[in-house]
């Protein structure tokens, strides 16, 4: 692995921001995965969820490489399989969108960060004895802030990745990190159809630097 | 005895949108229920096993329902395999679960019967679906919202949801879930009112189902 387990979640949680996205056209990827680099992500998460996403990952992780510290995961994936495919290809973690114990224990085999997706504190506790560091909330949306200020007093130490509706506004990133997130994945709401449709990439590069700062300004 | 495909099952459900889940102890107001929903347009039946005589209501019902050659009429509330054993041995075309029980779908699948187990987080609806369950029931409903389904029909395309529990016989509501992108609601005291039930007041509740049914063919042709 390029990159260990703890500087992985150490940069999420540094950041606070993990974008995540996907595209069927490798260059227009590249440019956005460039983009968001030089808005100042270094973990960044490509999306399973087009028929050549694994293509169009392979390309990513080629660009990935030429930056040291730029950290590439996968996200929906839903088994094993597949988990092992993309760790093969290069990917410095896996996001699943469920918890599937099979996917843990692939990704112990390549010591690599499994990130489970869950909903009740049943699976998240099911996925944290099985060795996930890091959990992801999905759909957060449903759940909302209150789930999180509920859990963690009773299972103290939790780190929470919350997807799905986050939104890039001061009220949404505070309501989240208050109740105790760890890190918050964007990504309709940072990657929107009408900027990936006109390729305005200053405006997404802004939009980035501007909900890092927000990230930044609302945990201090 | 009538015997239904599992696909021609799922097919009344995705084409009225709308299964109907009821129990009543007594065999006449079962009996009123269903001759009501039927005549308002109902073909797909869910009586629910919630009470000690639920067994001998769903035989009796099913008898009464042979005057409806394509009425399918289907068992709800089963917990266990050995329950759902029983009612496939009395007759029932589907099971239907508010949870998700692997030995359930075992035994649906020997009788090669429609296990229909309920889910309230992706990760129990994708082990259902990988145990073999071609539709899945959202419950409770109106908890997860009609925003549970539209966050997570993109990360698994082709999953055929039911919600159940709360869903309103309203074009507001009914409008947002399957706008959201369920293919068919199950509703049960939002129809069945206990004033319409107390009062047997049958003529009403063919109007108020035919009138549920009427939204969701309309709310499907502006989809």
């Amino acid at each position: 692995m390029r990159f260990s387990k703890q500087q992985i979640v150490n940069t999420m949680k540094g950041a606070g921001i993990v974008p995540l996205f996907t595209h069927d056209n490798p260059v227009d990827a590249q440019e956005v995965l460039e983009v968001a680099y030089g808005a100042g992500i270094r973990v960044f998460e490509f999306t399973n969820r087009r028929e050549n996403s694994f293509e169009v990952f392979g390309h990513l992780m080629s660009v990935a490489r030429k930056y040291p510290d730029l950290m590439l995961g996968i996200g929906t994936i839903m088994d094993a399989a597949t988990t092992k495919k993309f760790l093969d290809a290069g990917a410095d973690f896996v996001i699943s969108p469920i918890m599937k114990i099979e996917m843990s224990t692939v990704c112990h085999s390549y010591d690599a960060l499994w990130i489970p997706g869950c909903a009740t504190l049943t699976e998240i506790v099911t996925a944290r004895d099985h060795g996930a560091e890091i959990i992801k909330l999905f759909p957060a949306s449903v759940l909302g802030p209150g789930f999180v200020s509920s859990v963690l007093p009773v299972v103290p130490g939790l780190q929470l990745m919350i997807t799905g509706g986050v939104e890039p506004n001061e009220k949404s990133i505070t309501a989240w990190f208050k109740a105790g997130a760890a890190c918050l994945g964007m990504g309709s709401q940072l990657f929107t159809k009408e900027i990936l449709a006109q390729k305005n990439w200053p405006l997404l590069k802004q939009r980035i630097e501007e909900t890092l700062t927000l990230s930044k300004q609302v945990r201090k | 005895m009538k015997n239904f495909s599992n696909d021609a099952i799922q097919k009344a459900m995705i084409s009225s949108g709308m299964i109907p889940v009821f129990y009543h102890a007594d065999i006449e107001v079962a009996k009123g229920v269903l001759d009501a929903s039927y005549k308002g347009g109902v073909r797909v039946f869910e009586l629910t096993n919630r009470g000690e005589n639920a067994f001998q209501i769903f035989t009796q019902l099913l008898k009464h329902a042979e005057q409806y050659p394509d009425l399918m009429l289907g068992i709800g509330t089963i917990m266990d395999g050995a329950l759902t054993q029983k009612f496939i041995d009395a007759g029932a075309h589907f099971i239907v679960s508010p949870i998700l029980k692997a030995e359930m779908a075992k035994v649906c699948q020997q009788a090669d019967k429609l296990w229909i187990p309920g889910c309230a987080t992706l990760t129990e609806i994708v082990t259902a679906k990988d145990l073999g369950a071609k539709v899945i029931k959202v419950f409770p409903g109106s908890v997860l919202g009609p925003g549970f389904i539209s966050s997570i029909m993109p990360v698994v395309p082709g999953l055929q949801l039911m919600p159940t529990g709360g869903v309103e016989p309203t074009e507001a509501n009914l409008s947002a879930w399957f706008k959201a992108g369920v293919i068919c609601v199950g509703m049960g005291s939002q129809l069945f009112t206990k004033e319409i039930i107390e009062t047997k007041n049958w003529d009403r509740l063919q109007q108020s189902v035919a009138d549920a049914l009427a939204i969701i063919q309309r709310i499907k042709v502006k989809k």
